[in-house]
Protein backbone atom coordinates (compact mmCIF):
# COMPACT_ATOMS: atom_id res chain seq x y z
CA UNK A 1 0.00 0.00 0.00
CA UNK A 2 2.84 2.63 0.73
CA UNK A 3 4.07 2.09 -2.66
CA UNK A 4 0.72 2.63 -3.78
CA UNK A 5 0.70 6.12 -2.14
CA UNK A 6 3.27 7.54 -3.48
CA UNK A 7 1.78 7.83 -6.84
CA UNK A 8 -1.62 8.87 -5.02
CA UNK A 9 -0.46 12.90 -5.55
CA UNK A 10 -1.90 12.30 -9.15
CA UNK A 11 -5.08 11.12 -8.17
CA UNK A 12 -7.98 13.44 -8.48
CA UNK A 13 -10.30 13.00 -5.02
CA UNK A 14 -14.16 13.83 -5.74
CA UNK A 15 -15.33 16.63 -4.04
CA UNK A 16 -17.07 14.49 -1.12
CA UNK A 17 -13.43 13.56 -0.12
CA UNK A 18 -13.11 17.06 1.14
CA UNK A 19 -16.81 17.52 2.69
CA UNK A 20 -16.88 16.34 6.63
CA UNK A 21 -19.74 14.58 6.73
CA UNK A 22 -18.85 11.88 3.97
CA UNK A 23 -16.59 10.25 6.83
CA UNK A 24 -19.37 9.58 9.40
CA UNK A 25 -22.03 7.05 7.81
CA UNK A 26 -25.26 8.69 7.20
CA UNK A 27 -28.43 7.40 9.77
CA UNK A 28 -31.11 8.18 6.61
CA UNK A 29 -31.33 5.38 4.30
CA UNK A 30 -31.38 7.70 0.98
CA UNK A 31 -28.46 9.49 2.24
CA UNK A 32 -26.65 6.50 3.22
CA UNK A 33 -27.40 4.67 -0.15
CA UNK A 34 -25.82 7.73 -1.82
CA UNK A 35 -22.57 8.48 0.93
CA UNK A 36 -21.84 4.17 0.19
CA UNK A 37 -22.31 4.76 -3.60
CA UNK A 38 -19.53 7.50 -3.65
CA UNK A 39 -17.40 5.53 -1.39
CA UNK A 40 -17.53 2.43 -3.63
CA UNK A 41 -16.64 4.70 -6.40
CA UNK A 42 -13.77 6.03 -4.50
CA UNK A 43 -11.71 3.10 -3.30
CA UNK A 44 -12.72 1.38 -6.97
CA UNK A 45 -11.07 4.82 -8.92
CA UNK A 46 -8.38 5.01 -6.12
CA UNK A 47 -7.56 1.01 -6.57
CA UNK A 48 -7.21 1.51 -10.43
CA UNK A 49 -5.09 4.50 -10.79
CA UNK A 50 -2.63 2.50 -8.22
CA UNK A 51 -3.13 -0.53 -9.65
CA UNK A 52 -3.77 -1.63 -6.33
CA UNK A 53 -5.37 -5.43 -6.95
CA UNK A 54 -5.59 -6.40 -3.09
CA UNK A 55 -5.62 -4.94 0.34
CA UNK A 56 -5.41 -5.19 3.90
CA UNK A 57 -8.14 -4.05 6.34
CA UNK A 58 -5.76 -3.13 8.91
CA UNK A 59 -3.57 -1.18 5.97
CA UNK A 60 -7.16 0.49 4.15
CA UNK A 61 -8.14 2.27 7.56
CA UNK A 62 -4.43 4.20 8.56
CA UNK A 63 -4.18 4.79 4.80
CA UNK A 64 -4.91 8.11 2.76
CA UNK A 65 -7.98 6.19 1.02
CA UNK A 66 -10.54 6.25 4.62
CA UNK A 67 -8.17 9.42 6.15
CA UNK A 68 -8.17 12.96 5.27
CA UNK A 69 -5.24 14.66 7.17
CA UNK A 70 -6.03 18.09 5.56
CA UNK A 71 -9.70 17.55 7.43
CA UNK A 72 -8.16 15.55 9.87
CA UNK A 73 -10.75 13.21 9.52
CA UNK A 74 -11.15 9.38 9.07
CA UNK A 75 -13.57 6.89 8.55
CA UNK A 76 -13.93 4.54 11.20
CA UNK A 77 -13.69 0.75 11.76
CA UNK A 78 -17.69 0.32 11.31
CA UNK A 79 -17.50 2.36 8.61
CA UNK A 80 -14.49 1.31 6.60
CA UNK A 81 -16.20 -2.21 7.05
CA UNK A 82 -19.53 -0.61 6.56
CA UNK A 83 -18.12 0.35 2.89
CA UNK A 84 -16.34 -3.21 2.10
CA UNK A 85 -19.57 -4.78 3.06
CA UNK A 86 -21.56 -2.58 0.04
CA UNK A 87 -18.92 -3.21 -2.02
CA UNK A 88 -19.18 -7.41 -1.21
CA UNK A 89 -22.36 -7.16 -2.17
CA UNK A 90 -22.00 -5.17 -5.68
CA UNK A 91 -19.24 -7.76 -6.25
CA UNK A 92 -16.62 -5.30 -6.41
CA UNK A 93 -14.22 -6.85 -3.75
CA UNK A 94 -13.98 -10.45 -2.46
CA UNK A 95 -12.31 -11.86 0.67
CA UNK A 96 -9.50 -13.77 0.46
CA UNK A 97 -9.43 -15.18 4.29
CA UNK A 98 -11.86 -16.57 6.49
CA UNK A 99 -10.71 -14.03 8.73
CA UNK A 100 -12.03 -11.43 6.42
CA UNK A 101 -8.87 -9.25 7.21
CA UNK A 102 -7.88 -9.45 3.46
CA UNK A 103 -9.72 -8.63 -0.26
CA UNK A 104 -9.27 -8.49 -3.67
CA UNK A 105 -10.26 -5.17 -5.54
CA UNK A 106 -12.06 -5.63 -8.67
CA UNK A 107 -12.00 -2.54 -10.58
CA UNK A 108 -12.04 -4.74 -13.40
CA UNK A 109 -14.15 -7.89 -13.17
CA UNK A 110 -12.36 -11.35 -13.88
CA UNK A 111 -14.33 -12.22 -17.15
CA UNK A 112 -13.51 -8.59 -18.15
CA UNK A 113 -9.32 -9.24 -17.85
CA UNK A 114 -9.80 -12.43 -18.81
CA UNK A 115 -10.92 -10.94 -22.06
CA UNK A 116 -8.16 -8.64 -22.25
CA UNK A 117 -5.68 -11.33 -21.83
CA UNK A 118 -7.38 -13.59 -24.50
CA UNK A 119 -7.54 -10.47 -27.09
CA UNK A 120 -3.93 -9.87 -26.55
CA UNK A 121 -2.80 -13.66 -27.09
CA UNK A 122 -4.60 -13.54 -30.11
CA UNK A 123 -3.36 -10.68 -31.61
CA UNK A 124 0.64 -11.67 -30.34
CA UNK A 125 -0.19 -14.62 -32.50
CA UNK A 126 -0.03 -17.11 -28.72
CA UNK A 127 -2.53 -19.08 -29.87
CA UNK A 128 -1.80 -23.02 -28.89
CA UNK A 129 1.27 -21.98 -27.52
CA UNK A 130 2.31 -22.84 -24.30
CA UNK A 131 2.72 -19.48 -21.77
CA UNK A 132 4.23 -19.12 -18.53
CA UNK A 133 1.90 -17.48 -16.11
CA UNK A 134 5.09 -14.48 -15.33
CA UNK A 135 5.42 -14.22 -19.01
CA UNK A 136 1.71 -12.91 -18.93
CA UNK A 137 2.10 -10.80 -16.02
CA UNK A 138 5.76 -9.45 -16.09
CA UNK A 139 6.83 -10.40 -19.71
CA UNK A 140 8.46 -8.37 -21.81
CA UNK A 141 5.53 -8.56 -24.33
CA UNK A 142 3.01 -7.07 -21.84
CA UNK A 143 4.83 -4.02 -20.53
CA UNK A 144 2.55 -2.01 -22.39
CA UNK A 145 -0.19 -3.78 -21.17
CA UNK A 146 -3.19 -2.96 -18.32
CA UNK A 147 -2.69 -6.93 -17.14
CA UNK A 148 1.08 -5.90 -16.86
CA UNK A 149 1.97 -6.71 -12.74
CA UNK A 150 -1.58 -8.26 -12.52
CA UNK A 151 -1.89 -10.29 -9.69
CA UNK A 152 -1.86 -13.66 -9.41
CA UNK A 153 -4.65 -14.69 -7.96
CA UNK A 154 -6.86 -12.60 -9.74
CA UNK A 155 -5.01 -13.78 -12.96
CA UNK A 156 -5.88 -17.51 -11.87
CA UNK A 157 -9.61 -15.91 -11.92
CA UNK A 158 -9.35 -14.65 -15.39
CA UNK A 159 -7.34 -17.97 -16.83
CA UNK A 160 -10.30 -20.13 -15.20
CA UNK A 161 -13.05 -17.91 -16.81
CA UNK A 162 -11.26 -18.39 -19.92
CA UNK A 163 -11.08 -22.80 -19.01
CA UNK A 164 -14.89 -22.41 -18.58
CA UNK A 165 -15.50 -21.11 -22.01
CA UNK A 166 -13.07 -23.53 -23.54
CA UNK A 167 -10.27 -20.54 -24.64
CA UNK A 168 -7.96 -21.37 -22.55
CA UNK A 169 -6.24 -24.82 -20.90
CA UNK A 170 -4.41 -24.11 -17.40
CA UNK A 171 -1.34 -26.64 -17.19
CA UNK A 172 0.42 -27.91 -14.12
CA UNK A 173 -1.08 -25.52 -12.16
CA UNK A 174 0.31 -25.81 -8.68
CA UNK A 175 3.31 -27.52 -10.19
CA UNK A 176 6.68 -26.49 -10.68
CA UNK A 177 5.56 -25.41 -14.38
CA UNK A 178 2.47 -23.62 -14.25
CA UNK A 179 1.24 -22.20 -17.59
CA UNK A 180 -1.93 -22.06 -20.08
CA UNK A 181 -2.30 -23.00 -23.23
CA UNK A 182 -4.45 -20.49 -25.13
CA UNK A 183 -7.04 -22.70 -27.81
CA UNK B 1 -37.94 -41.49 -16.09
CA UNK B 2 -36.64 -37.54 -15.99
CA UNK B 3 -33.47 -38.73 -15.39
CA UNK B 4 -33.42 -40.38 -19.20
CA UNK B 5 -34.25 -36.93 -20.60
CA UNK B 6 -32.70 -34.43 -18.46
CA UNK B 7 -29.36 -32.69 -20.06
CA UNK B 8 -25.96 -33.97 -18.26
CA UNK B 9 -23.71 -31.12 -17.83
CA UNK B 10 -21.05 -31.21 -20.13
CA UNK B 11 -17.70 -30.60 -18.17
CA UNK B 12 -15.61 -28.21 -20.14
CA UNK B 13 -13.43 -30.24 -22.76
CA UNK B 14 -9.75 -30.08 -21.96
CA UNK B 15 -7.74 -29.01 -24.92
CA UNK B 16 -4.94 -31.67 -25.91
CA UNK B 17 -1.75 -30.70 -24.05
CA UNK B 18 0.82 -32.59 -25.55
CA UNK B 19 4.00 -33.62 -24.56
CA UNK B 20 5.44 -31.03 -26.91
CA UNK B 21 3.36 -28.36 -24.78
CA UNK B 22 4.99 -29.99 -21.85
CA UNK B 23 8.72 -29.38 -22.95
CA UNK B 24 7.84 -25.96 -24.13
CA UNK B 25 6.27 -25.00 -20.76
CA UNK B 26 9.51 -26.45 -18.71
CA UNK B 27 11.93 -24.29 -21.06
CA UNK B 28 9.98 -21.31 -20.79
CA UNK B 29 9.73 -21.87 -16.72
CA UNK B 30 13.49 -21.97 -16.82
CA UNK B 31 13.82 -18.94 -19.10
CA UNK B 32 11.76 -16.70 -16.61
CA UNK B 33 13.72 -17.97 -13.51
CA UNK B 34 17.00 -17.08 -15.14
CA UNK B 35 15.70 -13.30 -16.12
CA UNK B 36 14.46 -13.19 -12.63
CA UNK B 37 17.92 -14.26 -11.15
CA UNK B 38 19.52 -11.79 -13.83
CA UNK B 39 17.26 -8.68 -12.43
CA UNK B 40 18.03 -9.70 -8.99
CA UNK B 41 21.87 -9.54 -10.26
CA UNK B 42 21.62 -6.47 -11.62
CA UNK B 43 19.98 -4.90 -8.97
CA UNK B 44 22.33 -6.00 -6.69
CA UNK B 45 25.26 -4.73 -8.95
CA UNK B 46 23.80 -1.16 -8.95
CA UNK B 47 23.79 -1.21 -5.37
CA UNK B 48 27.07 -2.42 -5.16
CA UNK B 49 28.92 0.25 -7.35
CA UNK B 50 26.78 3.15 -4.79
CA UNK B 51 28.62 1.50 -2.07
CA UNK B 52 31.71 1.22 -3.52
CA UNK B 53 31.82 5.03 -4.56
CA UNK B 54 30.74 5.72 -0.95
CA UNK B 55 33.97 3.35 0.34
CA UNK B 56 35.99 5.64 -1.90
CA UNK B 57 34.64 8.66 -0.57
CA UNK B 58 34.89 7.39 2.49
CA UNK B 59 38.84 6.59 1.75
CA UNK B 60 38.39 2.59 2.21
CA UNK B 61 39.89 1.58 -0.71
CA UNK B 62 40.92 -2.02 -0.15
CA UNK B 63 36.77 -2.70 0.99
CA UNK B 64 36.15 -0.86 -2.18
CA UNK B 65 38.35 -2.97 -3.90
CA UNK B 66 37.15 -6.45 -2.69
CA UNK B 67 33.73 -4.88 -3.54
CA UNK B 68 34.53 -4.48 -7.20
CA UNK B 69 35.81 -7.82 -7.55
CA UNK B 70 32.86 -9.43 -6.30
CA UNK B 71 30.76 -7.09 -8.64
CA UNK B 72 33.19 -8.41 -11.87
CA UNK B 73 32.34 -12.25 -10.41
CA UNK B 74 28.46 -11.07 -10.32
CA UNK B 75 29.17 -9.72 -14.07
CA UNK B 76 30.45 -13.00 -15.40
CA UNK B 77 27.62 -15.18 -13.94
CA UNK B 78 25.20 -12.65 -15.70
CA UNK B 79 27.23 -13.01 -18.86
CA UNK B 80 27.14 -16.77 -18.05
CA UNK B 81 23.15 -16.76 -17.36
CA UNK B 82 22.38 -14.89 -20.30
CA UNK B 83 24.35 -17.37 -22.74
CA UNK B 84 22.03 -20.02 -21.22
CA UNK B 85 19.00 -17.97 -21.96
CA UNK B 86 19.58 -17.47 -25.50
CA UNK B 87 20.32 -20.93 -25.92
CA UNK B 88 16.86 -22.47 -24.03
CA UNK B 89 14.88 -19.03 -26.23
CA UNK B 90 16.69 -21.03 -29.35
CA UNK B 91 15.50 -24.16 -28.12
CA UNK B 92 12.15 -23.00 -27.27
CA UNK B 93 12.00 -21.69 -30.88
CA UNK B 94 12.88 -24.77 -32.41
CA UNK B 95 10.53 -26.72 -30.49
CA UNK B 96 7.60 -24.24 -31.56
CA UNK B 97 8.87 -24.29 -35.44
CA UNK B 98 8.90 -28.32 -35.24
CA UNK B 99 5.55 -28.00 -34.24
CA UNK B 100 4.35 -26.25 -37.01
CA UNK B 101 5.99 -28.09 -39.18
CA UNK B 102 4.29 -30.65 -37.96
CA UNK B 103 1.08 -29.22 -38.22
CA UNK B 104 1.85 -28.43 -41.75
CA UNK B 105 2.73 -31.79 -42.85
CA UNK B 106 -0.27 -33.18 -41.01
CA UNK B 107 -2.49 -30.91 -43.08
CA UNK B 108 -0.81 -31.73 -46.12
CA UNK B 109 -1.40 -35.29 -45.31
CA UNK B 110 -4.79 -35.12 -44.48
CA UNK B 111 -5.34 -33.18 -47.97
CA UNK B 112 -3.55 -35.86 -49.90
CA UNK B 113 -5.54 -38.05 -48.38
CA UNK B 114 -8.96 -36.78 -49.10
CA UNK B 115 -8.01 -35.64 -53.03
CA UNK B 116 -7.12 -39.02 -53.11
CA UNK B 117 -10.81 -40.47 -52.12
CA UNK B 118 -12.33 -37.37 -54.70
CA UNK B 119 -10.05 -38.74 -57.67
CA UNK B 120 -11.32 -42.99 -56.78
CA UNK B 121 -15.05 -41.56 -57.58
CA UNK B 122 -13.96 -40.22 -60.76
CA UNK B 123 -13.51 -42.55 -63.81
CA UNK B 124 -12.61 -41.49 -66.79
CA UNK B 125 -15.00 -43.64 -68.99
CA UNK B 126 -18.00 -43.05 -66.85
CA UNK B 127 -17.22 -39.34 -67.09
CA UNK B 128 -17.22 -40.17 -71.21
CA UNK B 129 -20.72 -42.04 -71.08
CA UNK B 130 -22.29 -39.39 -68.75
CA UNK B 131 -21.07 -36.46 -71.36
CA UNK B 132 -22.21 -38.55 -74.40
CA UNK B 133 -25.46 -39.33 -72.35
CA UNK B 134 -25.99 -35.33 -71.43
CA UNK B 135 -25.00 -34.65 -75.39
CA UNK B 136 -27.73 -36.55 -76.60
CA UNK B 137 -30.35 -35.96 -74.24
CA UNK B 138 -29.85 -32.42 -75.51
CA UNK B 139 -30.12 -32.81 -79.13
CA UNK B 140 -33.54 -34.60 -77.94
CA UNK B 141 -34.60 -31.84 -76.03
CA UNK B 142 -33.89 -29.42 -78.93
CA UNK B 143 -35.85 -31.46 -81.24
CA UNK B 144 -38.70 -31.70 -78.90
CA UNK B 145 -38.43 -27.50 -78.81
CA UNK B 146 -38.58 -27.13 -82.30
CA UNK B 147 -41.83 -29.39 -83.09
CA UNK B 148 -43.57 -27.42 -80.37
CA UNK B 149 -42.57 -24.13 -81.62
CA UNK B 150 -43.31 -25.10 -85.17
CA UNK B 151 -39.82 -24.19 -86.30
CA UNK B 152 -38.72 -24.79 -89.83
CA UNK B 153 -36.32 -27.74 -90.89
CA UNK B 154 -32.78 -26.73 -92.64
CA UNK B 155 -35.09 -27.64 -95.96
CA UNK B 156 -37.62 -25.86 -94.95
CA UNK B 157 -35.07 -22.89 -94.46
CA UNK B 158 -33.30 -23.23 -97.82
CA UNK B 159 -36.74 -23.00 -99.95
CA UNK B 160 -37.75 -19.95 -98.34
CA UNK B 161 -34.41 -18.43 -99.39
CA UNK B 162 -34.74 -19.50 -102.74
CA UNK B 163 -38.01 -17.83 -102.74
CA UNK B 164 -36.80 -14.46 -101.36
CA UNK B 165 -33.78 -14.71 -103.26
CA UNK B 166 -36.70 -15.08 -106.70
CA UNK B 167 -38.72 -12.53 -105.44
CA UNK B 168 -35.62 -9.46 -105.42
CA UNK B 169 -34.83 -10.87 -108.69
CA UNK B 170 -37.99 -10.01 -110.11
CA UNK B 171 -38.26 -6.67 -108.74
CA UNK B 172 -35.20 -5.73 -110.17
CA UNK B 173 -36.30 -6.76 -113.50
CA UNK B 174 -39.16 -4.28 -113.69
CA UNK B 175 -37.58 -1.41 -112.57
CA UNK B 176 -36.27 1.00 -115.29
CA UNK B 177 -33.05 3.19 -114.27
CA UNK B 178 -32.64 6.40 -117.04
CA UNK B 179 -29.45 5.82 -118.59
CA UNK B 180 -26.29 8.37 -118.11
CA UNK B 181 -26.25 11.28 -120.55
CA UNK B 182 -23.35 11.08 -122.91
CA UNK B 183 -22.77 14.20 -124.77
CA UNK B 184 -21.23 17.55 -123.09
CA UNK B 185 -22.36 20.29 -121.58
CA UNK B 186 -23.57 23.19 -123.49
CA UNK B 187 -21.33 26.69 -123.47
CA UNK B 188 -23.36 28.72 -121.41
CA UNK B 189 -24.37 26.45 -118.65
CA UNK B 190 -20.25 25.15 -117.87
CA UNK B 191 -19.57 29.48 -118.06
CA UNK B 192 -22.45 29.58 -115.19
CA UNK B 193 -21.07 26.95 -113.24
CA UNK B 194 -17.41 28.63 -113.13
CA UNK B 195 -19.17 31.81 -112.15
CA UNK B 196 -20.57 30.33 -108.81
CA UNK B 197 -17.14 28.36 -107.98
CA UNK B 198 -15.25 31.59 -108.08
CA UNK B 199 -17.10 33.50 -105.13
CA UNK B 200 -16.59 30.49 -102.79
CA UNK B 201 -12.69 30.15 -103.94
CA UNK B 202 -12.46 33.34 -102.68
CA UNK B 203 -14.49 33.18 -99.06
CA UNK B 204 -12.00 29.67 -98.54
CA UNK B 205 -8.45 31.71 -99.47
CA UNK B 206 -10.22 34.79 -96.82
CA UNK B 207 -10.90 32.73 -94.29
CA UNK B 208 -7.80 30.54 -94.37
Amino acid sequence: MAAATTTASAFKWPWQYDFPPFFTIQKSLNTKDKQLEAWARLVIDYAQHNKIYSLDIAEATTSELFNNQKLNRRLSTDGVNTVLQYLEQKKLIEFTDNGRTRFHIFWRRPDVWANMIYQWAVENAFINTPLTLYEITHGDDTTNESFHNLEREILMKALTCLEEQRRAQLMNIGGDNEGVKFI
Amino acid sequence: MGGIFSKKEKSPKSAPVSDQDNAILALKTQRDKMKQMIKRKENCLEKERQLAKQLIKDGRKDRALLLLKKKRYQEKIIDQTLNHLSKIEQMVNDLEFAEVQQRVTDGLRQGNEALKKMNQLFDIDEIDRIMEETKEAAEYQEEISNMLSGQLSNTDVSDVEKELEDLLAAEWGTVQLPEAPSHELPEAERERQKEKEKPRREKIALEA
